[in-house]
């Protein structure tokens, strides 16, 4: 993303409280957040009181997210950066009472990939913890094929060209980032990145095969009933054993 | 002053910018016509028969049915796209039979010459009604009915509201050539209008270099409502189709046919 798109705050994190409470995760406990980003969440969690290791690949987000971190929070709230094929790459004793696993962290590399990781996840969990995943639903994406969106963030415009194949189960985006110039767009740069989607059988497959047990999956942070109009999948998983 | 109309902006004040559009169409046109000619078939149009085309941007269809024998009037509110589509049909070698004028859809009966009246068949394609407002839409109606024989039929191909009620997409691109096409759409399903915003750029490398930017209003249809259009537009509604192929209407269609008779 182009210096000078500044990411709009997100709105979830009242809603993730709300979840994790709901299953006996209260402010204070131990959680997880798992890659982080730039860390926009793990601060929110933070701040409403939970105590918050985020991990990422991205070494010059968590520089910049450390360099961030509000004062009000610096006791609670660690970033720490590792590599993809080792996230989240933790010491052998950590452990949690939460693991989260926002924005669609699976199916960017190989199912075997995924597999690594929810293993290397279910090391760090607590016998009585929670995995929560944020996946995006396969169902929406195979029901509504839109191939386009624009962003307006700032005085930047962001193009997104979309294309899944139910074969593959991949969605492929494609951005190109214009700044806008009066009513001109100049082109800055592009991005893309290849998800693979899953159903919420594909995901408690998964889950099944790395050492945790599912839960419940939903359609939003609310506990909605899942259907093909939820763009989300919210997924809870316990240790298997 | 009155602000425009969105048509008279888009296809008067910046015809260049259709202009593409429709030549980017233009190859489309020669498997449609030659399934309006089934259509025309099945309605008892008689071959070398006589056919209104109204809007005609520039002539894909018209031209198209004049080179299979029938006899063909195009009119459009663009005087740009008519003499492309006088350009085209003389390229074609029908312009004896293809003939094209400028006019307004709401003001049809004044712009065609007497002689070439009454018509086998009208035909409205490429979602070319719900542009005004619904009592227009039915004087339009009405407008071809003074220009189309007893017994004779009029064609409407136009996008399905229930379509887009179910697969309501907020966002479009389009290119044509080197002119890229964005649209912002909202659907207002209390009065069933679109009130859409088209860009359009010009691609400048991997720039793009705004031409102008349209708010397009119109209004959409469901199936029953086009045939109590119709009947109120003095037509009798007969069959409906999800398509120019003929298929059934369907909710996961993105148009619809229906054929009127006077």
């Amino acid at each position: 993303m182009p210096a000078g798109i500044v990411r709009p705050p997100l709105e979830d994190v009242e809603a993730i409280r709300m979840f994790l409470e709901k299953e006996g995760i209260a402010p204070g406990a131990h959680l997880l957040d798992v890659p982080c980003g730039i860390g926009r969440r793990a601060v929110g969690l933070a701040e409403a009181g939970y105590q918050v290791a985020a991990v990422d690949p991205n070494e010059m987000g968590i520089a910049a997210a450390t360099e961030r971190v509000p004062h009000a929070v610096v006791k609670r709230l660690h970033f720490a950066s590792a590599s993809r094929d080792s996230l989240p790459g933790l010491s052998a004793g950590a452990r949690f009472d939460a693991i989260l696993c926002l924005d669609h962290a699976l199916g960017r590399g190989s199912a075997a990939d995924d597999l690594a990781f929810l293993r290397r996840l279910a090391a760090h969990i607590r016998p009585e913890g929670r995995l929560v995943l944020d996946l995006l639903n396969r169902d929406f994406f195979a029901s509504r094929q839109r191939p386009f969106a624009f962003h307006t963030i700032g005085s930047f415009e962001q193009h997104e060209f979309r294309s899944f194949d139910p074969v593959t189960g991949v969605l492929r985006l494609e951005w190109k980032f214009y700044e806008r110039i009066g009513e001109d767009l100049k082109h800055r740069t592009d991005s893309s990145a290849e998800l693979t989607l899953l159903t919420p059988r594909d995901v408690a497959w998964n889950l099944g095969q790395s050492g945790w047990r599912i839960v419940g999956v939903w359609g939003g942070w609310r506990r909605e009933a899942v259907t093909a109009d939820h763009r989300k999948l919210i997924v809870l998983a316990t240790p298997a054993s | 002053m009155a602000a425009t109309h969105w048509t008279e902006d888009l296809f008067l004040r910046h015809p260049e910018v259709f202009l593409t559009v429709h030549e980017n169409a233009w190859s489309t046109g020669e498997e449609q016509a030659r399934d309006l000619r089934a259509i025309l078939e099945r309605f008892g149009v008689p071959p070398g028969g006589r056919i209104l085309d109204v809007p005609c941007g520039i002539g894909r269809h018209s031209t198209r049915l004049a080179k299979v024998g029938y006899r063909t009037v195009g009119v459009d509110l663009s005087p740009v796209f008519v003499s492309r589509a006088t350009e085209l049909a003389r390229q074609e070698g029908v312009a004896d039979r293809a003939t094209y004028h400028v006019g307004d859809l709401r003001r049809l009966a004044e712009t065609v010459p007497a002689t070439d009246a009454p018509f086998d068949a009208a035909l409205n394609l490429w979602t070319s009604l719900g542009y005004y407002d619904e009592e227009t839409d039915v004087r339009i109606l009405q407008e071809y009915g003074k220009l189309v024989r007893p017994g004779g039929i009029l064609v409407i191909y136009i996008v399905n509201r229930d379509f887009v009620v179910r697969h309501f997409d907020p966002q479009g691109y389009e290119a044509f050539g080197d002119i890229v096409h964005i649209e912002q759409r909202h659907l207002d399903l209390v009065t069933s209008r679109m009130r859409n915003e088209w860009r359009f750029f010009r691609r400048n490398g991997e720039d793009l270099d705004h031409i102008l930017t349209v708010p397009i209003e119109h209004c959409i249809y469901s199936l029953h409502e086009l045939r109590r259009l119709l009947v109120r537009g003095g037509w009798h509604p007969t069959e409906a189709f999800g398509g120019f192929k003929m298929d059934a209407p369907s909710i996961d269609n993105p148009t619809q046919v229906v054929v009127g008779r006077r």
